[in-house]
């Protein structure tokens, strides 16, 4: 209060030094009177009442001084001194200034991520407590593939381990309302459990029906997030209790989660699940899982048991659990994922750059000091007092610091902002994510404490030595080991930026290698669309296959399109896998038994992505529901299954008859005849040769969702619109559909590693600059200290080229040096980029010599300007000292 | 600003202000003469102590200030106690009545 008060008052303070005044003036008037009065003339009555109210300017201070005390004015007089000193010298100012600035901007941008993605405390009950399950499968190098909701079942049963465990899958999901467009909408059906388990209600209705993972009401339920009540239904309450519309069926909505709740991320709806568990199948893995531990079980000890489980099954089950574990992954570290280990392998080197960038800052300081002893000299001289000269250099400096705090402000704000735009992985927690003031606060103290520390040795250093000496020789030969030391850190910020630059080219290699990395598709000028047929109105399975054709047979009409195909899987989404038997072939091994990825397709699916056809025949019009059974094979399932033989008229064993409500075969038999094998398509990801694929007809195994995909002459554009016409045409009431292109879709799996790769190369170059700074700093430095020797050279007749070379030789040893050390550092820890490499050693030649060049041309451009300087040097001005 | 005062004891001066301005809103010339007046003369209240005090009263909040007119129709600058300046009074005012008592009673019996 009393610093509110204080400050109005200096903000206004014109103002008020205007009413003291008149109100002084006012009192004298009135004391003139009373003199008058009293019978005195009016010369000595207004002399009189002059003299009694003393000095005015004195007074007036006086009262001033109350509201602001002396020694802050004069430290608010003394911030203009230390401007003009500043402006004096530019290049200084802003080295210091832009290596503060970075500095902090960076370390606070980069903590402010890692806070709000991996360490705040999830916003759930003891969330500490929560593990997030995960199937996998070693013999074929599955990590992370979902649950199947039998095994799911058995898990539940562990009542040491789990207190509790809800279980979601995620369907393809269209919300239609009257009056309203369509919208697919992001949807779990979850068990009606989750929101118990992770202990938040929703704001407003009475959640699901029944609280148990066991619970499988008829009613259809669904609660929705709050992003979609606002935008969709202006925040009605009344929403409670209403139905809203989901693939065609009436769901009662009996909930508005929080705003901010978000899981799983990005799910607006949560539809109450109304199936069995165990009513499906042991081999289906689709299933997210989150379980609470009981109080004292920690995720090691839960994984223990689930292992043992896990093996159990196996053996019981050999058909379809054989080789497949369980995983519980802290729900935290789950979320982050790869942000985890990327952010505090980032976070590492935006410490280092602080570091790095206040020791420049110091380097810079000193060197200024060195520089300046002339000036404090003449000022101690003329009778500057010490501690007025130590306040002034320590203003100067408060002032480097705080510019270096506002502009490390505005990079934290800009870089943070800039990465949620620019992403091109969805960030988890986005929402979480707020300049850490605390981190800002520090890096604001540390940088602060630097630049007093550094900026008060010119002053301190002065008072102890000779004024005469500094005076008459000007600056001369500062302490050796100085000099050394800076060198030292001149080297130790090229060496981190040499590391930082090994990361970042490494990684643009591992990019592009992926990139190269073929698919088996050609994927120039496809485009895809999503389209999803909602369950009511397409009950019937001759109406999905009817839907297909004709918006195939109109896309075909046009003349800007060359191929049009359907699959219900795109290139590296692996297909639902199942077990297959081969008749009459003795030695299959259980693995090959246990699994295939199955796929449905259509005739023109193939062409459209330029997947040829090895052998036999393409599915044609007769391969329908009345026809038989016909499948065709990849080219590593034939070699599996039939190694050295043509598997065209062999036969596949195939029980599955339906996925869910996704999907129906309609034949009847389960055997089924190969008619072709197609070439490989990575159905896993870039890295990874592709499993064995078995591919449905879409009219024998017919799918409500299907991928469009469309080959267009040219580019892709105006494809897109036109796909969306047709589909509201043959249909209004779909939503309408997610259109991207072929490439977009495949490069999708590289984000991790190209974001990782961009942060890397920003901070690279970040750290690039600041060494620049650095190396810059200390030999302009350098070279004004030795301007007299320079000087006595040129006049005895070196060349200026002489000159030049031994400055830049200098420079360029530091940046060698600074090299060296930087590469060998990056190969040790070059694990940490491990995850996101892809066939590129860290030893890569190519890539280190890129990098190692380009340091050394920075470096030479560093040392260039001080280097022209040194030989440019007029003889004569430089002997005479001035 | 202290070499102007010494006819009062520290801090007292607060507390006379303040007593002033409790019957009804004064200008700085209205307080000094009011001091003057009811102490007989005894007590004056040194002009260049009175307004750093009066910004003193401000800054803590005991007192406002606005302009208004005066007696002979002049614009003068008025103070008036605040609700702060009132407890503030009565806390002065009990400090003071003990220490006068503590001097009195050491004058006494020493």
């Amino acid at each position: 209060m009393r610093f509110l008060r204080r400050l109005v008052h200096i903000l206004n303070r014109g103002s008020r030094d205007a009413d003291l005044r008149e109100e002084m003036e006012f009192h004298r008037a009135m004391k003139q009177r009373e003199l008058e009065a009293a019978g005195f003339s009016r010369e000595r009555a207004r002399d009189a009442a002059r003299r009694s109210l003393g000095n005015l300017t004195v007074n007036r201070e006086a009262a001033h001084a109350v509201w602001v005390p002396p020694e802050v004015e004069s430290l608010w007089q003394d911030i203009p001194y230390a401007l003009r000193s500043l402006r004096r010298s530019p290049s200084f100012t802003i080295a210091a200034v832009l290596a503060l600035g970075l500095g902090i901007g960076s370390a606070t941008a980069v903590f402010s991520m890692l806070d709000g993605v991996v360490l705040r405390p999830l916003p759930y009950r003891e969330p500490q407590r929560l593990v997030i399950l995960a199937e996998t499968n070693a013999g074929k190098n599955l990590e992370h593939e979902g649950l199947s909701p039998v095994n799911f079942m058995d898990y539940r049963s562990l009542g040491s381990v789990f207190q509790d465990i809800a279980g979601w899958w995620v369907p393809q999901v269209a919300l239609t309302d009257p009056a309203q467009d369509p919208i697919r909408v992001p949807t779990v059906e979850t068990s009606r459990n989750l929101f118990r388990l992770l202990g938040v209600a929703p704001q407003i209705g009475p959640s699901f029906t029944g609280d148990s993972a066991l619970d499988v009401s008829m009613n259809l339920e669904a609660v929705i997030s709050d992003r979609l009540w606002r935008g969709r239904y202006h925040a009605d309450r009344s929403i409670i209790g209403k139905f809203v519309r989901l693939n065609g069926a009436d769901h009662l909505v009996v909930g508005v989660m929080p705003p901010g709740f978000d899981f799983p991320n990005g799910t607006d709806v949560w539809e109450g699940l109304n199936w069995q568990f165990a009513q499906h199948s042991r081999a289906a893995h689709f299933m997210g899982a989150v379980g609470r531990l009981r109080p004292g079980v920690t995720p090691e000890a839960a994984n223990r048991e689930l292992a043992g489980l896990t093996t159990r099954l196996g053996q019981e089950y050999p058909a379809t659990n054989t080789g497949w574990g369980v995983r519980a992954v802290r729900m935290d570290r789950e979320i982050a994922g790869v942000f985890r280990p990327a952010l505090l392998a980032l976070l590492a080197a935006s410490a280092l750059l602080l570091l790095i960038a206040c020791l420049n800052v110091a380097n810079l300081l000193l060197a200024r000091a060195t520089a300046r002893q002339r000036e404090v000299a003449v000022r101690a001289a003329i009778g500057a007092s010490r501690a007025r000269l130590v306040r002034l250099f320590f203003t100067e400096s408060l002032l480097l610091a705080a510019m270096g705090a506002v502009l490390g402000l505005g990079v934290a704000v800009v870089s943070v902002k800039a990465l949620l735009v620019w992403s091109p992985i969805q960030i988890p927690r986005a929402a979480d994510i707020h300049i850490s003031l605390l981190v800002l606060a520090f890096a604001t103290l540390a940088t602060f404490a630097t630049a007093i520390v550094f900026g008060l040795v010119p002053a301190l250093m002065t008072s102890r030595a000779n004024l005469n000496d500094a005076l008459r020789e000007g600056a001369k030969g500062s302490a050796k080991g100085g000099t050394s030391m800076r060198g030292a850190l001149v080297v130790a910020e090229v060496s981190l930026a040499v590391m930082l630059l090994c990361g970042a080219a490494l990684l643009i290699r591992s990019v592009d290698r992926l990139l190269r990395e073929s698919t088996g598709v050609d994927a120039t000028s496809v485009v895809t669309a999503t389209v999803q047929l909602p369950d009511v109105a397409y009950r019937d399975w001759t109406r999905v296959i009817r839907f297909y054709d004709e918006l195939g047979a109109t896309l075909r009409r046009r003349p800007d399109v060359i191929g049009v195909g359907l699959t219900d899987r795109l290139p590296l989404d692996p297909g639902w896998r199942l077990p297959y038997g081969v008749p009459g072939v003795a030695a299959v091994s259980r693995e090959d038994a246990a699994g295939a990825q199955i796929m449905s397709v259509d005739a023109g699916y193939f062409d459209a992505v330029r997947a040829p056809l090895i052998s036999g025949r393409n599915f044609d019009a007769h391969d329908d529901s009345a026809g038989r059974p016909v499948v065709i094979v990849n080219q590593e399932l034939a070699r599996r299954a039939w190694p050295g033989e043509s598997p065209i008229g062999k036969q596949l064993l195939l029980a599955v008859r339906n996925i869910g409500p996704l999907g129906t075969r309609l034949t009847k038999d389960t055997a089924h005849v190969v008619v072709g094998v197609v070439s490989d398509i990575k159905n896993t990801s870039l890295r990874d040769r592709a499993e064995p694929a078995i591919y449905f007809t879409q009219r024998q195994f017919p799918f409500r969702a299907m991928y469009l995909v469309v080959r267009a002459r040219g580019n892709g554009a105006p494809i897109a619109s036109a796909i969306r016409d047709e589909l509201r045409q043959l249909d209004p009431a779909l939503p309408a559909p997610e259109v991207k292109t072929l490439e977009r879709v495949l490069q999708t799996s590289i984000d991790p590693s190209r974001f990782v790769m961009l942060l890397m190369a920003a901070f690279a170059v970040l750290a690039l600059t600041i060494a620049a700074v650095g190396i810059y700093g200390i030999l302009s430095y350098s070279v004004s200290r030795r301007r007299k020797e320079i000087g006595i050279r040129l006049a005895l007749g070196a060349q200026p080229a002489t000159i030049r070379r031994m400055v830049v030789r200098r420079g360029l040893t530091m940046a060698l040096v600074g090299c060296a050390v930087g590469v060998l550092a990056a190969q040790l820890g070059s694990g940490l980029l491990s995850k996101f490499m892809y066939n590129t050693r860290p030893s890569d030649p190519l890539t280190l010599g890129a990098v190692v060049t380009a340091v050394l041309g920075v470096a030479l451009a560093a040392c260039a300007v001080p280097g022209w300087r040194a030989s440019g040097e007029d003889p004569t001005r430089a002997l005479r000292g001035e | 600003m202290a070499d102007r005062a010494p006819e009062l004891l520290p801090g007292t001066l607060d507390l006379l202000i303040l007593r002033t301005l409790v019957r009804e809103r004064m200008h700085g010339y209205g307080i000094a003469t009011r001091v003057r007046e009811l102490s007989k003369d005894v007590l004056r209240v040194g002009e260049s102590s009175l307004y750093p005090a009066l910004q003193r009263l401000l800054l803590n909040g005991w007192v406002k200030a606005e302009w208004g007119t005066s007696e002979n129709n002049r614009r003068a600058r008025y103070y008036t106690l605040t609700a702060a300046g009132k407890q503030q009074l009565v806390a002065e005012r009990q400090e003071f009545e003990r220490i006068v008592l503590a001097i009195q009673n050491v004058l006494q019996f020493a």
